[in-house]
């Protein structure tokens, strides 16, 4: 019975990291992997030649099954990591395939559909570790030590990388990541672990041949991701375990042991479907990486008026700059879409230790000439310089790591990761406790461990201000920032506004809420068709008539409140 | 040379059998933008009941082929009013419905398996003979193979000229624009899973003639129908079907140069490069509907 | 939610072990436990079957008669699904769970891959399946089943002798194919005859036109094909109709030949273990009309290995007893088969003979198809 229960443990520590592997890959990662079987199998076969034909020791068979199997892992990742998520599915179906066929067929490494037999036990300091019982010990301890290994990824500032970059690519680009570069890393890990299972694997059977390695294995490990749920590492563990034992069970029931592998495949569909289908965000909740309820020192929110939370912000702390932050200067841009030339030839300059507005109607070519400044649009004409780095091809991670934070069009934060883990996503050095700082500073301490997907609107866009200010970034990009504001919060914010500026940063501001622009801004562009039509201070461009017409037709303009 | 020519022939022919099962599956992909994998499914069911019904219970061939259509399109609607539907309206993620796509899939394998054994079931009813067509030597199945593209035509005249077929081309050109004039999108893409799914079964049945039908038919069609309907592109039928016709005589003529373990890797091939240099397919601009 | 994972975790492995088998024997009755692993699932699994209905048969038929020396026997039969993986996770169930110390394997991964586990613990591990060569001289393995050499070697003659000199072989990609496929080709040249073209395929192939339409080309006159089940019939089927003439050849046909394959099937000749209802022996005519009683035709090879093997074990038990040594005991079963190698041979009368390499010999049968059955053409009895 002991024995018995050794078999099944081995299974199980073998799925487990099969499952634990792909979850980062799957769940962090959000790569749609289908063929997380081939490593295993790359893996399986590189243990197995090792120990067969060089008669490696433990454990440098499995460290070469984790080396081959990350090698082709990186291949892999190079080829496909720049996909769009429903062609990284089939990719990676593709691939597969074709690794099986290359499994089937190469037969001087492989032994084709023949297989490799005789694959020895580990031996330690030359004793075998022969019995059934010996090696489930050290096949789970493997499978813990790598477990353990996955657990602490998963919840360290790289884990909580790639669930932003999983929920929102273009938001995380914006704060520094390179989602990537960072998804890669995952790939190539967790192919490196699926290859050490396979080489527990290898070395408990003996015998490998590549219909373990195959499409529908690669599927039974997803559905073992999916019942643990995404991103959950401890319900990797739990469906492992009850996943490994059902085909055993199965084969108790003497009825049914006649058509066990159809009945077996039935209930793995089965259960796929029914958990998906009801529960499409995952059966369990994913686990924060970090938790404030933890920590004990949380220094109370700064003294202020208890009022309107927004008006906190005109006295929130605000780091001062060590330098003046560079000059901006963007020089005859022109972006098109198709027909249209939504920014037409613009020139202008944003300046350090000043608030710079750009105003226009809608279409104008606003965001537009943002996003070609934040490295979201490639400039079709013109360059852009920030400092003396020519930035017109940078990427938006890269502007993002040159001291650049902005801020999307409505409000965008990460939903599903606490309010918590978006600040702490948003600092560059991942410190706990300066996020916590900054999230009390906003009043939102105690929603910390809230999703923030759940917050209100207006507590989401402190969030959002809790995350630019935490990033402390010399240059400030904010689109329509003040939208939805009513009259006192404009106050609050353009005051915010006025003291970053005068810690030396340089701000720009899209906007269409000229109050807000009148109180905040010290030069304001006015942008008509792709063009600067206007420029100046608010005082000029109030009473610039140009300016009146487009805006309000030939009426007259509202009078400075 | 001969033996070349035999080859693209037979290629040829067998590729037809795909077109119609990519033009089947394309035409639901490109409506509802979903990788409707459990198409498989319905595939595999549809052919095992035209079995039941003429083999076991003696129905003529005519009534257990319309028979098959029905069921197949009832089945492929229903997979999309119970499972699609509501996943779409809980704004689940895309892989969520991929997942349930595959799940569906692998539960009609275990269950055909279970009911019908793991061995091939032949459709004795269809001899397959051989047939002595011009210079060429196929058999049976393989010119009844050619009969597929009149009824791609057919599918094709229904998308140009009726008005679902309109609102299908609509609705996968740009839903949003489509949803903004009145289409009804949710009857629409029911449409499409009732006209896609029918569509199989004159191929599963020429399938089944030639080949006999396994548990694991429904995971081979559709692998090798969803790789030719991404390696042709986005566009409705056409780029599907032809990507299918020509995989199928690349797959034929690959033993000429390969060792025949290699052949299904040939494909597989074929779509990695495609969506690596390639990703929005290679008919993709130059084939319409 | 983690402790409620993990208590309903614990309970399902509770659970396991109550649901384990009883002991190997009682002492009110005794019950001599043994394992016995087929394709129950898989491609191979019309196979599996038959050779369930040839052990039942043996076992039922023996205890009957009030068993062995008064031990009942009582089979475990477990799937392993064709597969090396399955194979080792059936046996490691029949060896550390039921704790059997005689199992009846089939299949030459199978085989391959359990044999260390039967090894180590000392487990008589008897093969009525797979002919690979690399199945012989493995210890504690025995094979009651004709390897692809001596298998292939008639074969290959008989067709010489009807004037054949080109062949081309059509075989599935594993270890069967090629082993068999390796043998034919060696006897097939050393008697003078030729390759013209060798293709194969991967097992769960069901379209075989690309292979076929090469083989076509090379026109050989014998197309020798190496393939289990269903799929023999399916390429039989397409080979026809795609206008290849070469007779049809091969090892180990079953009935999925003809049930699939219909009259393509015609005229194709097998070898096999040699089935001869004919026979003077009483023993083996009274297994095979028992089998023609209750299933309506003589049984394939398939059957009659694995009803053979389960009187092998009768036969080594009773040694055993007789010895006055344990018949549980792994270690006295081989000793018993070491020391008296000779058994019945219950499908062509006469006896099966284990060698030192662990194979044996016996009848074998060269057959053909007529009208859809299998006749005899020739019988090649082994060496006195």
């Amino acid at each position: 019975m002991h024995d018995y229960l050794a078999q099944v443990s081995v299974f199980v520590s073998v799925f487990l990291l099969l499952a634990a592997s792909l979850n980062l890959v799957l769940g962090f990662g959000g790569i749609f992997s289908i063929m997380q079987a081939v490593f295993y199998g790359i893996g399986a076969y590189a243990a197995a030649l090792l120990v067969v034909k060089a008669n490696a020791p433990f454990p440098l068979e499995l460290l070469g099954a984790f080396f081959v199997s990350a090698v082709v892992a990186t291949l892999v990742a190079f080829v496909i990591m720049r996909l769009s998520d429903e062609l990284v599915i089939i990719g990676t179906l593709a691939l597969q395939l074709i690794f099986s066929a290359v499994f089937r067929n190469w037969d001087a490494v492989t032994g084709g559909s023949y297989g490799i037999f005789g694959i020895g036990r580990p031996s330690i300091f030359g004793a075998t570790i022969a019995s059934v019982a010996a090696y489930a010990s050290l096949a789970a301890t493997v499978a813990l030590l790598c477990y353990v290994l996955a657990l602490w990824l998963g919840r360290s500032p790289f884990g909580l990388a790639l669930r932003a970059q999983r929920e929102d690519p273009v938001l995380a680009a914006s704060l520094g990541h390179d989602p990537v570069n960072e998804k890669r890393v995952v790939f190539i890990f967790a192919g490196g672990i699926a290859g050490v299972a396979g080489g527990l694997y290898a070395q408990y059977v003996g015998y490998i041949d590549p219909t373990s390695f195959d499409v529908t294995q690669s599927l039974a490990i997803i559905t073992i991701v999916v019942v643990g749920g995404l991103a959950n590492l401890w319900g990797t563990l739990g469906a492992a375990l009850v996943l490994t034992l059902i085909p055993q069970l199965i084969i108790l029931l003497p009825a049914a042991s006649d058509a066990a592998a159809q009945i077996q495949l039935l209930l793995y569909g089965l259960i796929l479907v029914l958990i998906v289908r009801f529960w499409p965000h995952g059966f369990i909740p994913e686990r924060p990486a970090v938790r404030a309820g933890r920590l004990r020192t949380v220094k109370v929110a700064t003294p202020g008026d208890p009022g309107a939370p927004l008006d906190r912000l005109a006295s929130i702390p605000i780091t001062p700059l060590r330098r003046l932050a560079p000059v901006v200067r963007v020089v005859d841009v022109k972006k098109r879409f198709g027909g249209i030339d939504a920014v037409d030839g613009v020139t202008l300059e944003i300046e350090p230790a000043r608030v710079t507005a750009l105003i226009g109607p809608n279409g104008a070519g606003k965001t537009t000439l943002f996003n070609v400044v934040c490295g979201l649009l490639r400039a079709d004409g013109g360059s852009v310089a920030i400092g003396d780095r020519e930035t017109t091809h940078a990427r938006p991670f890269e502007i993002a790591r040159l001291g650049v934070t902005r801020t999307f069009q409505d409000v965008r934060i990460f939903p599903r990761l606490t309010a918590l883990e978006n600040v702490v996503f948003a600092l560059r050095d991942a410190d706990v406790e300066r996020a916590l700082q900054r999230l009390s500073d906003v009043g939102l301490l105690d929603y910390a461990d809230r999703f923030a997907g759940t917050l209100s609107y207006a507590q989401q866009k402190l969030l959002m201000i809790s995350m630019v200010l935490a990033r402390e970034d010399p240059l400030v990009f904010l689109d329509e920032i003040a939208a939805g504001l009513d009259h006192r919060s404009v106050r609050a914010f353009a005051l915010l506004i006025r003291r970053l500026a005068a810690s030396g940063r340089a701000v720009c501001l899209v906007e269409h809420n000229l109050s807000f622009v009148w109180e905040a801004a010290d030069m304001v562009f006015v942008l008509d068709q792709g063009r600067i039509i206007a420029a100046g201070s608010p005082a000029e461009i109030q009473v610039d008539p140009h300016v009146m017409e487009i805006y309000f037709g030939n009426s007259v303009l509202p009078a400075r409140p | 040379m001969s033996i070349f020519l035999t080859l693209v022939v037979l290629g040829l022919t067998v590729g037809s059998m795909y077109a119609l099962f990519a033009a089947s599956f394309g035409l639901i992909f490109n409506v509802t933008r979903i990788f409707h994998f459990a198409h498989g499914a319905v595939i595999s069911a549809a052919g095992y009941l035209m079995f039941v019904l003429v083999s076991r219970l003696g129905w003529p061939l005519w009534l257990g082929v319309f028979g098959a259509i029905v069921a197949a399109a009832l089945l492929g609607a229903l997979i999309e009013l119970v499972i699609y539907r509501p996943l779409r309206r809980s704004n689940a993620p895309h892989v969520a419905l991929f997942l349930t796509s595959v799940g569906v899939l692998t539960v009609m394998e275990g269950l055909i398996g279970a009911i019908f054994g793991p061995g091939v079931v032949v459709f004795r009813f269809l001899p397959l003979e051989r047939v002595h067509v011009g210079l060429f030597d196929v058999t049976t199945a393989n010119v009844a193979m050619l009969a597929v593209w009149p009824l791609i035509g057919l599918a094709l005249v229904y998308l140009l000229w009726t008005r679902s077929g309109r609102f299908m081309r609509a609705v996968a050109d740009t839903p949003e624009v489509a949803m903004n004039i009145g289409i009804d999108l949710d009857a629409t893409f029911l449409m499409a899973f009732l006209l896609g799914s029918a569509l199989t079964v004159p191929a599963t049945l020429v399938y089944a003639w030639y080949q006999g039908l396994t548990p694991m038919t429904g995971l081979s069609t559709i692998l090798i129908s969803s790789a030719a309907v991404v390696i042709g592109g986005r566009g409705g039928l056409l780029p599907g079907a032809v990507a299918a016709l020509c995989l199928g005589v690349v797959q034929a003529i690959a033993i000429v140069l390969l060792p025949s373990g290699w052949q299904d890797a040939v494909v597989f091939t074929i779509l990695l490069l495609v969506i690596v240099l390639r990703p929005r397919g290679v008919f993709g601009r130059v084939l319409r509907w | 939610m983690r402790i409620s994972i993990v208590a309903s975790v614990l309970a399902v492995l509770i659970l396991v072990d109550f649901a384990g088998t009883p002991p190997a024997f009682s002492q009110q009755e005794k019950t001599y436990t043994f394992g016995a692993m087929f394709p129950l699932t898989g491609p191979a699994a019309e196979i599996g079957e038959l050779f369930v209905r040839g052990l039942n048969m043996a076992v039922d038929e023996i205890n009957a008669k009030g068993g062995v020396d008064g031990w009942k026997l009582k089979p475990i039969v477990v799937d392993h699904k064709g597969t090396a993986q399955g194979g080792v996770t059936a046996m490691n169930q029949l060896v550390n769970l039921d704790r059997v110390p005689f199992v009846i394997t089939s299949f030459t991964a199978v085989g391959l891959a359990v044999q260390p586990i039967a090894a180590q613990n000392q487990v008589l591990l008897l093969n009525v399946g797979g002919t690979s060569n690399n199945l012989l001289n493995k210890p504690w393995l025995y094979n009651d089943q004709v390897m692809a050499g001596p298998l292939n070697e008639p074969l290959a003659r008989y067709m010489r002798d009807q004037k054949m000199s080109t062949a081309a072989l059509l075989t599935s990609e594993d270890a069967y194919g090629r082993d068999d496929g390796v043998a034919f080709t060696n006897a097939w040249t050393s008697l003078g005859g030729k390759i013209v073209a060798s293709e194969t395929f991967p097992l769960a192939a069901t379209d075989f036109t690309a292979q076929l339409t090469k083989i076509r080309a090379a026109n050989p006159q014998v197309l020798y094909i190496v393939a289990v089940g269903d799929t023999q019939g399916l390429l039989v089927k397409q080979a026809r109709a795609l206008g290849i003439t070469a007779r049809m050849i091969g090892p180990l046909a079953t009935g999925g030949l003809v049930k699939v394959g219909g009259t393509a099937a015609e005229g194709f000749v097998d070898t096999g273990i040699a089935v001869d209802p004919s026979t003077s022996d009483r023993a083996a005519r009274a297994f095979l009309n028992a089998y023609k009683a209750k299933y309506g035709q003589y049984p394939e090879w398939d059957s009659g290995t694995a009803y053979e093997a389960v009187h092998v074990l009768a036969t080594l038990i009773h040694g055993v007893i007789a010895a006055k040594g344990d018949p549980r005991s792994g270690a006295a079963l081989l000793k018993a088969l070491e020391e008296h190698p000779t058994f019945q041979n219950y499908l062509s009368g006469g006896q099966v003979t284990f060698l030192k390499d662990h194979g044996s010999i016996r009848a074998l049968a060269v057959q053909q198809i007529k009208s859809g059955k299998f006749v005899t053409l020739k019988v090649v009895k082994p060496p006195a």
